[in-house]
């Protein structure tokens, strides 16, 4: 299927998976080894899907929006928590001021809050190129494991 | 009959007189009806003769010159076109030219652009070419040209005949321009978007689509976290079946070790995906 115009695409595109999938692999192992013995499951789960964004988003690098302040938000997660709760006292006054949908896709899509509607839509159409083939990665390397 | 196509042209020059009206329009009422078809076309090409020469003297001078449409008319009659001319005695006056056409559609691209030609600074008496046309039917849009020189609100932007075309609505309308495009890649990205219509119900199916892969996501590192649980060293059994090795590069290792060493040294589990959103308004 790779006609000779789509290859540097292709090629791109898959540079992209790639590193995902490396960086992913070596946080997994590494959460595997520092794996406590009697952390519960759903702490580890979380940390594997903090993984995966992680991973996704430094596979990304720092030229899109949505990764930088996935990477950020990441990093200061301490910080980020308490402001978390903070927001949702003040969630309903900003709900009232754009109209629905894009509102939603707003919180969906890192940074998006700060956008403006032509840049959000710019960084959702980048965000769900690396989503599905974040989810294809995981996928095939899921295969892998259970096999 | 009426001959088919009847084109305006007004200008103003430094000096109008010296191009005196009553030698362009030769008549100063026409008639109406059918019965000016022959005077019209005879006058067609004295105009146009007068034309060029009118370019070059508004070439020179400051003032605004417009020239404006005018749609063709069919041979059904009934078009009217009155030409007025009154007040010639200024020197240094200028005409001013109203022109409207009552074309009911416009067809063919042609661009209906009206202009009102605004008093220029220097002309204190004003003779008042009035031309106007009607037509009932257009089968033939006549191109007009408009001239370098324009009044201050004189814009680039073509626009629909309706469209406003002041400064902010021009803006308004790149930038829907701009937002429909990218919902248009957007669509393409989405599977089942494309049939979608009306760009509130895209966005909805824009965000079910990114929910349902979040979810995904989700639901594939909880099964990893099972899968990885059971093994001691899951790096060891990945081959590069679907990877290229190229993956093992010097690079990915150095940027892949920062953001995997921070989460996995996080005490707190609890991290709300994507609801960080307000934190990047304090923060910037």
């Amino acid at each position: 299927m790779a006609t000779t115009p789509r290859r540097y695409l292709r090629l791109s595109r898959r540079s992209i998976k790639t590193r995902f999938a490396y960086r992913f692999l070596r946080a997994l192992k590494k959460l595997n080894k520092q794996k406590k013995p009697n952390s519960n499951r759903v702490k580890q789960y979380h940390r594997v899907k903090l993984a995966a964004y992680a991973s996704m988003a430094s596979a990304v690098g720092s030229k899109r929006a949505w990764s930088r302040a996935l990477l950020w938000k990441i990093r200061n997660r301490g910080l980020t928590r308490t402001l978390v709760k903070k927001r949702v006292d003040e969630e309903n006054p900003r709900e009232e001021t754009g109209f629905g949908c894009t509102n939603e896709l707003r919180k969906l899509v890192p940074g998006g809050e700060v956008m403006n509607f032509y840049n959000l839509l710019d960084e959702t159409a980048d965000y769900i190129k690396c989503l599905s083939s974040q989810v294809q990665v995981m996928r095939n390397i899921l295969d892998l494991f259970s096999s | 009959m009426d001959p088919p196509i009847i084109n305006e042209a007004s200008f103003s020059a430094a000096n109008p007189s010296s191009y005196s009206l009553a030698e362009i329009w030769p008549f100063s009422t026409a008639a109406n009806g059918g019965g000016n078809g022959d005077l019209g076309g005879g006058g067609l090409g004295l105009r146009m003769s007068s034309f060029t020469g009118l370019l070059e003297a508004a070439a020179n001078s400051v003032n605004e010159s417009t020239v404006t449409e005018q749609s063709g008319r069919s041979g059904g009659g009934g078009s009217t076109a009155a030409v007025r001319k009154r007040d010639m005695n200024s020197e240094d006056d200028s005409s001013k030219l109203v022109s409207t056409s009552d074309a009911n559609d416009l067809q063919d691209g042609s661009v209906a652009k009206r202009q009102k030609a605004s008093e220029s600074k220097e002309e204190n008496g004003g003779s008042k070419v009035e031309a106007e046309s009607s037509s009932r039917t257009v089968n033939k849009g006549t191109e007009q040209s408009s001239k370098p020189e324009p009044p201050k609100d004189y814009i680039h932007v073509r626009a629909r005949r309706g469209q406003a075309t002041d400064s902010h609505s021009l803006a308004e309308r790149a930038r829907r321009e701009k937002i429909s495009e990218r919902m248009k890649i957007l669509q393409d990205l989405v599977p089942g978007c494309n049939k979608v219509i009306g760009k509130a119900l895209v966005l909805d199916e824009i965000i079910n689509y990114i929910q349902s892969l979040q979810r995904q996501v989700e639901f594939l590192s909880m099964k990893l976290e099972a899968v990885n649980s059971r093994m001691s060293h899951p790096i060891e059994t990945f081959p590069s079946k679907d990877l290229a090795p190229s993956a093992f590069d010097a690079t990915g290792m150095i940027f892949g070790a920062q953001a995997p060493r921070e989460y996995a040294q996080g005490a707190q589990s609890e991290w709300l995906h994507m609801q960080v959103g307000s934190s990047f308004d304090r923060a910037t």
